[in-house]
């Protein structure tokens, strides 16, 4: 090329380049009218070409002009604005990225996007993978954007997630087919450890308030008092042949559980790790008192399962369970309403359902759950419960109270209905006598 | 002045949850005396119909009107005029007269026996053991 037009060239590629390049680009040598005619014009216009090229092949901050990178000129990979929409706060899978039950061993992983390790990751169509048969696959994916295939027998220990990978699925195969796929990805940044949460730095944790704690009940049937949150989940008579876990939710081994609607338990086998509830082992026995434990063996669901055990410790084939309560079964193998009990909480049976103190003169002194007494005649009183018992099958017992001792009054339950107790205070001759006062207390199936 | 008065108020105002006294007339002529908690579940008319006393002369008296002694609880009567709990005389009369009668039928049984009424209670206790 002739040397003025290559000097020209240079002279323009200079003039052209963005003025942003030039704090770092600088050219060393300034040319001069005659100066191609110089004997070391060759060596100043090559400097300054492998200045210019240089400058472009290392480009850095400082030569780029504040605000002239524009939303829209960055890449999905590092651009803000997709990592916010997407609400990457933290490593998750977006969208996709599951694989699906087959008729064969191989089968399809969804396109879909993820961020292991904060890079993102596109997967812009399917990955098909053949499984080894009879196993379980743990499937993640990496930085690098790599699928990772971890396989363990079936029932065996989850292994670690792979170097540098998020968790996606478990693959379940058959001899033949893929035959479940559960989802193990993390797909929101709202969930997280809840050890990790905390009001403030260094103080409870949202985990340390839900582990930690006894229920009402100091000691366990077990002599091993479960700990940690446990609300509702009471264990409540239903038929001859069922019971019931009412909806609430727990704190069981690690895991936390909850289901908004009561859960029935009948006399077949469980299967917990389906959330199937029911007995642990072998078949229903006469006479023999069963402990309920709410069970947490199924992967990545909200609710438990409810299993039942002759075991005082722990029911048979469940790896998380926790202790809740107990319940008979009666001569013919049937569940009885009598003597169900909470572990974590006490039912109305164990408390008093009403109680009153008067004295003769018709004074009430203190009472709960009275809305009327009334003075029939000498000694014949007659308490009306404000809320009533479901029957008139509760417990109502009382005393008098006199300052001078008295030796042959007698106070009995004359009458009971659901809503009234009738009680007589006597003498030998079974003449109604006074006294300073009654105290009556009575306990029984009432619903509030 | 306000001092005053707010004392008054509190040694003489109706104690805003007391129960309410109502005195019922039975059948036989008797009363009940009913004690209703007001604010509860139940009505008054409930109260008094799981007692047994529904659609029965009613009326609502204070502890004022209940006598403090209780041994003629068994003759009280339902007054409409100046106190409301009054004391059925006659019944009571009536009562003490057969009590009366009773005791001295009792005496002369005794008497045609020649016992005590303490021997007479030995020989009954011997007879029934």
């Amino acid at each position: 090329m002739p040397v003025k037009k290559l000097f020209l060239s240079v002279l323009l590629s200079v003039l052209l380049i963005p003025s942003a390049f030039a704090a770092i680009v600088s050219v060393d040598n300034t040319f001069v009218a005659g100066d191609s005619h110089s004997s070391d014009f060759h060596t100043r216009l090559n400097r300054d070409i492998v200045q210019l090229e240089n400058g472009i092949n290392n480009i850095v901050t400082t030569q780029i002009t504040d605000d002239t990178l524009l939303e829209a000129d960055f890449a999905d990979e590092i651009n803000p604005r997709i990592r916010t929409y997407q609400g990457a706060a933290c490593e998750f899978v977006y969208t996709g990225l599951l694989p699906v039950t087959s008729g064969t061993l191989t089968t399809d992983t969804a396109a879909g996007t993820a961020y292991p390790r904060g890079y993102y990751c596109n997967k812009s169509s399917t990955t098909s993978h053949s499984y080894t048969a009879s196993k379980w696959t743990y499937l993640d994916i990496d930085q690098n954007c790599n699928f990772q295939y971890s396989e363990t027998t079936i029932d065996a220990a989850t292994p670690a997630v792979a170097t540098n990978s998020i968790r996606l699925a478990r693959v379940s195969t058959d001899t033949t087919t893929v035959l479940t796929v559960v989802d193990l990805a993390t797909r929101s940044c709202t969930t997280g450890n809840f050890d990790d949460l905390s009001s403030a730095a260094s103080e409870a944790t949202l985990g340390d308030v839900l582990k930690n704690g006894a229920p009402v009940r100091r000691f366990s049937p077990a002599g091993r008092t479960p700990q940690g949150h446990a609300q509702g989940v009471f264990v409540s008579y239903d038929t001859h042949t069922t019971f019931k876990v009412t909806a609430g939710s727990a704190y069981i081994n690690g895991k936390y559980r909850a289901a908004s609607t009561d859960t029935t338990v009948t006399t077949g086998a469980d299967a917990p790790a389906t959330g199937g509830s029911g007995l642990d082992t072998g078949a229903i026995a006469a006479s023999t008192r069963y402990y309920v434990y709410l069970a947490a063996d199924q992967d990545a669901v909200k609710t438990y399962s409810v299993s039942f055990s002759t075991s005082a410790s722990s029911p048979t084939g469940v790896t998380n369970s926790r202790l809740i309560g107990s319940i008979l079964t009666d001569a013919s193998t049937l569940f009885t309403s009598r003597d169900t009990a909470t572990v974590h909480g006490v039912s109305e049976r164990e408390l008093p359902g009403g109680w009153i103190y008067f004295t003769s003169g018709g004074v009430i002194n203190n009472s709960f759950n009275v809305s009327s007494l009334t003075d029939s005649a000498g000694g014949d009183w007659t308490i009306n419960w404000d809320i009533d018992y479901n029957n008139a099958n509760y417990v109502a017992s009382g005393n008098f109270v006199n300052a001078a001792a008295i030796t042959n009054y007698v106070l009995y339950v004359k009458a009971l209905t659901a809503g009234t107790t009738r009680m007589f205070l006597t003498d030998a001759a079974q003449g109604g006598q006074d006294a300073d006062g009654v105290v009556v207390v009575s306990i029984g199936d009432k619903r509030v | 002045m306000k001092k005053y008065l707010f004392l008054f108020l509190i040694l003489f105002a109706t104690p805003l949850f007391a129960e309410e006294i109502y005195l019922v007339e039975k059948p036989d002529g008797s009363v009940a005396v009913h004690y209703y908690i007001p604010g509860s579940n139940d009505t008054l008319e409930e109260t008094l119909k799981n007692a047994g006393l529904e659609d029965l002369p009613t009326q609502r008296i204070t502890q004022n009107d209940i006598p403090d002694d209780r041994k003629d609880r068994k003759y009280w009567k339902m007054n409409f005029t100046g106190k409301k709990i009054g004391i059925d005389t006659a019944k009571k009369q009536a009562d003490e007269d057969a009590k009366a009668a009773k005791l001295a039928k009792k005496e002369a049984v005794l008497s045609k026996l020649k016992i005590s009424p303490d021997e007479f209670k030995d020989l009954i206790y011997d007879i029934q053991k």
